[in-house]
């Protein structure tokens, strides 16, 4: 077992990749900033309405609507110009106004990002039918064109036959500049991963600054991609986003997301305790956000419509790949595998850990145990106390708003009553006090038996307890309501 | 709190999916089962060590790793190295 243990991949490096380093690319403040502001977690949830909204055929598709530009502006009534108008009417008219543009924006949320992104969409479509349509087909001319003259003529041709198929005039200066952004993005996507696309248009700068004032050249590209493959946020949102993002950019999908869903999704992926709790204050900040109905999420496979693999071949017929994570170039030498049954064995019997500073929780919880009492969960050892109580606390801390995990010894101590008679204030008290400001809605705590211990599943608000019983386990439940009556007596012995 | 208030309660008992092979359960085993299964349903995330489209219920390496990388984070603080497991994301 431990060798299994051993081979569970543990990776660190140390934080400046001397592959990077190595590069000595200049200017990197613009790109830095750029990699700051789509890697925050603000930019993750922006990221989720974005999806959603384009999964909304009626915003996504047509972002017009029946508001016209003359009902959103100040406007003089027919034969008054110069007239002024009295205050009070001058206060109706502008009231009137902003009713329409209250309407307006109400109805189209995130109304310049959605124009943005189809823009960025009509440049890559641009240079990906230059490069992958127009080039290949000259190739394949009888007699076959040289590189040279492929270079030389391919934007001419390509601007021919939009003007032939579509009949309009196309100056090739403007269809070489919209070809040379499409080109960014595109390369973008391709080392960044499919995200680039939305989360630029939320989260990046202006298009046509992209290149220029942020200096984002395809030289800077890789060094971006691959800062991007070595963020927890950016992996875990490329991991559960990715496909969806596919399926709404490149597929016929009618499939509709919510913000929250895709949300859930994200906070599926193992992520650090400060984007946790970051991304869970920002989910508390959606109207909509249900915590309760957070935790249905038994299942660790993302629900998303779509698989990896089918998102990643959705353009082969194009001759087209799309990835979902970003392409790291220059990997960290230092990276080193951490063999961790060799690290706890060897640890001094002293050393403590303690659960991260987290203002979130008004704690009421020991916050510390010796490493030494994780050696416990090793073949042959019984498992010790204090470290599941520790892992229980450390749990709850990363826990989704309104749950709680109470830890063995404290759910003992709240059957005996030693934090008080009132279960919603013992169960809070015994969870660590409340966590992130919100009253626990769902707690879970072990009933154990002599030969196992069981999950409760204790909901406050539905006032209903429900024991999870292990399939295959010997444990005998015959009746529900005799529950407490079976493992009371027995519990954590 | 006493057994009682909770006695008034609706209560109900439900099997555990993805836990169906766990024959010969021991103690231990149960304490990790429990703990992994806690995790998920807490934080609603897979463990760290469990693949993106792993389905069911991890086994007992993977759970004792997953808890012991809890501690070896932890006990890493200030350490000026950044975590580079390709193992958390990978193509489903």
């Amino acid at each position: 077992m431990y060798n299994a243990i051993e081979e569970l991949q543990c990776r660190y490096s140390v934080l400046i990749n001397p592959a990077l380093e190595a590069l000595e690319i200049n200017d990197t403040e613009k790109v830095d900033d750029l990699y700051d502001s789509i890697t925050s977690p603000e930019s993750a949830k922006r990221l989720c309405d974005f999806l959603a909204l384009m999964s909304l055929p009626t915003n996504y598709g047509t972002s017009d609507d029946n508001i016209g530009i003359d009902k959103l502006a100040l406007k003089s009534a027919p034969g008054t110009q110069g007239v002024p108008f009295s205050t009070n009417d001058r206060l109706a008219q502008m009231l009137r106004v902003s009713g329409f543009i209250a309407q307006y924006l109400g109805n189209n949320p995130m109304s310049q990002e959605v124009e943005k992104f189809k823009v960025m969409i009509g440049y890559t479509m641009l240079f990906i039918t230059l490069e992958h349509g127009i080039v290949p087909a000259m190739k394949a001319n009888n007699p076959p064109l040289g590189d040279q003259a492929i270079s030389r003529q391919k934007m001419k041709i390509f601007r021919e036959q939009l003007e032939a198929r579509h009949g309009v005039r196309i100056k090739e200066n403007s269809l070489k500049e919209k070809i040379r952004y499409g080109k960014v993005l595109w390369e973008m996507t391709k080392m960044g991963g499919v995200l680039m696309l939305p989360m630029l248009a939320v989260a990046g700068p202006g298009i046509t600054s992209l290149s220029h004032d942020h200096g984002v050249t395809t030289r800077h590209i890789p060094f971006l991609a691959s800062h991007l493959s070595e963020n927890n946020l950016w992996m875990a949102m490329s991991q559960s986003l990715g496909p969806v993002a596919v399926e709404l950019i490149f597929s016929p999908s009618c499939q509709v997301y919510t913000s929250t869903e895709l949300m859930h999704y994200l906070l599926l992926e193992p992520l650090s305790a400060h984007l946790r709790r970051d991304l869970h204050h920002l989910f508390l900040n959606q109207a909509d956000a249900d915590p309760v109905a957070v935790a249905q999420l038994r299942p660790y496979r993302n629900p998303a419509h779509l698989g990896h693999k089918a998102a990643s071949t959705m353009l082969h017929q194009f001759g087209l790949e799309i990835s979902m994570f970003p392409f790291n170039s220059f990997p960290n030498p230092t990276s080193y595998q951490v063999k961790l049954v060799q690290w706890i064995i060897s640890q001094d019997g002293h050393r403590v850990i303690k659960l991260p500073t987290n203002n979130t929780t008004s704690r009421r919880v020991s916050s510390t145990v010796k490493l030494q009492a994780f050696t416990s969960f090793l073949h042959p050892a019984q498992i010790a106390d204090e470290p599941v109580n520790f892992l229980s606390h450390l749990w709850t801390l990363r826990g989704l708003p309104g749950w709680g995990m109470i830890s063995p010894a404290n759910t003992m101590k709240a059957l005996e009553g030693q934090f008080g008679d009132d279960p919603e204030s013992a169960l809070s008290l015994a969870a660590g006090g409340r966590h992130l400001g919100v009253p626990y809605a769902y707690y879970l705590l072990p009933i154990a038996t002599n030969l196992t211990i069981l999950p409760l599943l204790v909901s406050l608000t539905r006032r209903k307890i429900t024991l999870l019983v292990l399939r295959g386990s010997e444990t005998t439940i015959e009746c529900a309501n005799d529950l407490l009556k079976v493992s009371i007596p027995s519990f954590y012995k | 709190m006493t057994k009682e208030i909770f006695q008034q309660w609706g209560s109900e008992v439900e099997d555990l999916r993805g836990v169906a092979d766990m024959h010969e359960i021991t103690r231990n085993q149960s304490y990790l089962a429990y703990l992994s299964f806690a995790h998920v349903q807490v934080t609603g995330a897979r463990l760290y060590t469990v693949l993106p489209d792993f389905d069911g219920i991890p086994d007992y390496p993977a759970i004792i790793a997953a808890c012991l990388h809890e501690a070896y984070e932890l006990g890493r603080e200030g350490e000026d190295a950044c975590d580079m497991s390709s193992l958390r994301f990978t193509e489903t």
